[in-house]
């Protein structure tokens, strides 16, 4: 079966859950579905958890009944048996560096820019960070915070990042040459 | 994890494929038949892990089929492996029983 079909599966029935449930079912979907398991068991085992957790909700059972109080631990129990993912995603991570770059260069148009393009490939660089952090950080809040609001902080501090880095690289090169 | 755990683990281990061995099944519904033969302190998303090693080292085999409410489900069989373990279990959990009836019998308070 589809990675995606999957996905949308459990998407699509997890808005059966109750309020309880469905928080403890999405804070450990989130953090299998971040972790460095493989896509298609990820998806695999969180459909068959959340087929479980339905019929327990139609019993009157709730999630730390059937998974356990600490919904981290159960996670780490699961993952230790399921094939971590067999590549990193460079590709997707250098489609992303290039895609800042084009961004880089028309950002260097803009007025008041002193830049010459020997930064932009460092400068793409900077804008790489966010993209590897995010995904890590979504990974370690998983049963803290909901993912929108992560995301959403880390967008909002990512740019002033990037911004702040790149007008400071600007000054840089003002100073030095 | 302590070797009692452990110990426990392996009987729940043999259990679940002695359901398996009689008739395919999907996770709840062996959870289910666990707890009525009276497995009540295994929490039900214990069996989980353990479905996982046991597809990991190939004793058990999961496909996914057509449910009624249409997302599908996944249903476990026994593999060769599986049936060689589960023999394996049954000669071991038959000494240990002996075992520890023969020195509760000697000992015990009951």
């Amino acid at each position: 079966m589809k990675i995606r079909e999957l996905h949308k599966f459990t998407v699509d029935r997890s808005k059966e859950l109750n309020e309880t449930n469905h928080e403890y079912y999405k804070s450990i979907s989130s953090y299998i579905r971040t972790s460095n398991v493989s896509q298609k068991h990820a998806e695999e085992i969180l459909l068959e958890l959340l087929d479980h957790l339905l019929f327990a909700q139609n019993e009157g059972k709730n999630a730390y009944g059937i998974f356990g109080k600490n919904p981290k631990d159960y996670c780490e129990e699961l993952m230790a048996t399921l094939p971590k993912k067999k590549r990193t995603k460079w590709l997707f991570y250098a489609i992303i560096y290039l895609f800042f770059l084009v961004i880089s260069f028309f950002l260097v148009m803009l007025p008041g820019m002193n830049f010459a393009s020997e930064f932009l490939f460092l400068q793409a660089f900077f804008y790489l960070i966010p993209v590897f952090l995010t995904e890590k950080l979504i990974h370690n809040m998983s049963f803290k915070y909901k993912t929108k609001t992560i995301l959403f902080i880390a967008l909002i501090s990512a740019s002033v990042v990037t911004i702040a880095v790149y007008y400071l690289l600007n000054l840089l090169k003002v100073v030095i040459l | 994890m302590s070797d009692m755990s452990q110990m426990l683990k392996g009987i729940l281990e043999g259990c679940i494929l002695s359901v398996i061995s009689k008739k395919e099944v999907y996770g709840y519904e062996l959870s289910e038949k666990l707890k009525n033969e009276g497995f009540l302190e295994v929490s039900e998303g214990s069996i989980y892990p353990l479905l996982s090693r046991m597809q990991r080292d190939g004793w058990i085999e999961g496909n996914f089929k057509d449910s009624p409410q249409g997302p599908k489900r996944k249903y476990y069989v026994l593999t060769h492996e599986g049936k060689e373990q589960l023999l394996n279990f049954e000669s071991r959990w038959i000494e240990l029983r002996s075992s520890v009836d023969s020195i509760l019998k000697k000992g015990g308070l009951i």
